[in-house]
């Protein structure tokens, strides 16, 4: 095995959690390879120390609390006394959420395209291109046939 | 106390009987939230919510499996929920320094006072170790926490955990090859 694959098994060989042929290959392993038995030690002093420790002793107000919880909820109804407690749960610090959601409403309100009134002043457009039309506006040349400019631009052509 | 008698005296509606369950198991109960939130008050809040479910459920237990099993069970899901709902917090207000403070600053049993060279390295170790173990996937980590501390079997954790024997070992397994990998460069910091 390599020394990787070796180091990874480490806790579970300090354990004592391998099969025997594995546990077998590794005692050998260690045995033969210096680094892998320092990696071992280091190990054994960290798992080993941070062993069982002893218990915390809770609180001696906990069968106070508790009790007085079971006699609420005897006097309340179940679905008030839960509301209650999750009212109670509620963050303190609801507000930099709260302004976030603001924001992105404010966000997409502001970045939405305001369909209707686009469509009026599209509505506007067309009705004076089709006043326009109805004038015939729209149909006359860039220059009208014997008109001076029309003499100033064969004079120039020919010039050319 | 005999468990077999406690049972006997829930049967019969012993008054006192809710009471010697609770003195029996209040530190069983409150060491296992204790270790998964790393923190006295919500291990407290927990563990009260723990007893309460038993005291509303009490009559339907089946006693098919030993009571402090029954409460481990209701321990654990109670503090996983708990931590669930306690990250959903820190995220909704914007409190993400503490997402991962508990690992630095947990209340978790077996933290000597400050004092001598020898129990500031030993609470070090501690701290690395537990930072470690905070760091696996919970059903990882739930396993290695009910084995190594509260020194349950297999069986019984697959019984706490709901789950098969066989998955327990596999779990327990994966942990301490994931805890290797991370210790090992960790103890070159101390």
């Amino acid at each position: 095995m390599i020394h990787e694959e070796i180091q990874k098994q480490l806790l579970l060989y300090l354990d004592g959690e391998l099969p025997d042929e594995e546990m077998r290959q590794i005692r050998e392993h260690l045995s033969a390879c210096a680094v892998c038995a320092q990696r071992r030690d280091e190990l054994a002093s960290l798992w080993q120390s941070e062993r069982r420790s002893e218990k915390v002793k809770p609180s001696p107000f906990l069968w106070t609390r508790l009790q007085a919880r079971i006699k609420e909820s005897a006097q309340t109804p179940a679905f008030v006394s839960d509301l209650r407690r999750s009212m109670q749960r509620i963050p303190l610090r609801p507000f930099p959420a709260l302004a976030l959601i603001a924001a992105i409403v404010v966000g997409i309100y502001i970045g939405t395209p305001r369909e209707p009134q686009r469509n009026a002043s599209s509505q506007v457009v067309s009705q004076s291109v089709g006043s326009v039309d109805e004038l015939g506006l729209d149909q006359f040349d860039v220059i009208p046939p014997g008109a001076l400019g029309s003499t100033l631009v064969k004079i120039s052509k020919t010039q050319k | 106390m005999n468990e077999d008698d406690l049972i006997e005296r829930i049967r019969a509606d012993d008054p006192r009987a809710f009471k010697d369950l609770f003195d029996s198991n209040v530190s069983l109960v409150y060491n296992v939230c204790l270790r998964m939130l790393g923190n006295r008050q919500d291990a407290e809040d927990v563990t009260q919510e723990v007893f309460f479910e038993a005291y509303k459920s009490l009559k339907r237990f089946r006693f098919e499996s030993k009571l402090s099993t029954w409460l481990y069970r209701i321990a654990v899901n109670r503090s996983l929920n708990h931590q669930r709902k306690r990250k959903l917090e820190r995220w909704l207000s914007f409190d993400f320094d503490s997402l991962d403070r508990s690992d630095k600053d947990s209340d978790a049993p077996g933290m000597p006072e400050n004092g001598p060279d020898g129990a500031m390295e030993k609470k070090d170790t501690e701290r690395i170790v537990r930072a470690a173990i905070n760091s696996l996937p919970d059903q990882q980590r739930l396993a290695l926490l009910l084995h190594r501390y509260e020194g349950l079997s297999y069986e019984e954790i697959a019984k706490v955990m709901g789950v098969t024997v066989a998955s327990v070992e596999s779990r327990l397994h994966r942990a301490k090859q994931a805890l290797a990998k991370k210790l090992l460069p960790l103890k070159k910091e101390l």
